[in-house]
């Protein structure tokens, strides 16, 4: 696995959202994790077979699911900053821009 | 997040990279971003280089102050080892908005490296741990 699959991984902001729900959540079927975001089922499994391929989750068969587990990765700390750290300035970005939200364009 | 090669150590930049536009020119949307309460709550904010820096828990200073155009600072929560650097640049648009880019990057694996004391290290002790951390990032 190299650094630059893992970030290529992690750039789409949906599979950042799936990896970081898997992070603080704990393990989860593609199914558990479709109900959760606004994203389909198809589209929550080729995110998580990325995820896969870069090594930042494993997957487990479970009956006729696959449940998906956070890797403990040497970049784990990198990612998990990364992760928070994005969540962070969309959060205050989106504070910042509300305080626009009434006004129009000069 | 970028790779370098310092010696044989390779060292890890951490960075996080936004952009949004407002509905406003540079010089209003200047004073909506350093009126800091956005960036995490209660803010108090000495703009000028060196100054202090208090965004609800988190303690920095100030590193470039340019009115309308550009604001970056260290900060840091009081359980974090290290501070991070955030920039925050100001862009007029064609529509007579403002692109607001925002990167914060933890570049202190790279400072580790090149042998320059952290931030997480003497932090408030004065100017002397932040003039070489400026030189050195810049």
């Amino acid at each position: 696995m190299s650094t630059d699959q893992v970030f290529s991984a992690l750039s789409d902001p949906t599979r950042r959202q799936l990896f970081t729900r898997l992070a603080d959540g704990g393990p989860a079927t593609a199914t558990q994790l479709a109900a959760e975001l606004p994203v389909t089922r198809q589209a929550v499994v080729k995110h998580l077979e990325a995820l896969r391929a870069a090594e930042l989750v494993t997957s487990a068969r479970e009956g006729r699911e696959v449940r998906y587990t956070v890797t403990p990765a040497p970049l784990a700390d990198a990612v998990g900053w990364i992760a928070d750290v994005g969540a962070e300035w969309d959060t205050r970005l989106a504070t910042l821009r509300s305080q626009f939200s009434t006004r129009q364009p000069k | 997040m970028e790779l370098g090669k310092a010696g044989k150590e390779t060292f890890v930049v951490h960075e996080v990279e936004r952009e949004i536009e407002l509905p406003a020119p540079p010089g209003e949307a200047w004073e909506s971003v350093t009126d800091a309460e956005w960036l995490g709550g209660e803010a108090e904010i000495d703009l000028v280089p060196g100054g202090d820096l208090r965004i609800g828990e988190r303690e920095g200073w100030v590193e470039e102050v340019e009115p309308g155009e550009r604001l970056s600072f260290w900060w840091r929560l009081p359980e974090d080892q290290v501070a991070t650097r955030v920039e925050i640049t100001l862009t007029e648009t064609e529509e007579g908005g403002t692109l607001i880019h925002v990167v914060e990057t933890s570049p202190l694996a790279m400072l580790d490296v090149v042998g320059i004391p952290l931030p997480g290290r003497g932090f408030g002790g004065g100017t002397s741990a932040r003039g070489p951390l400026a030189l050195a990032y810049a």
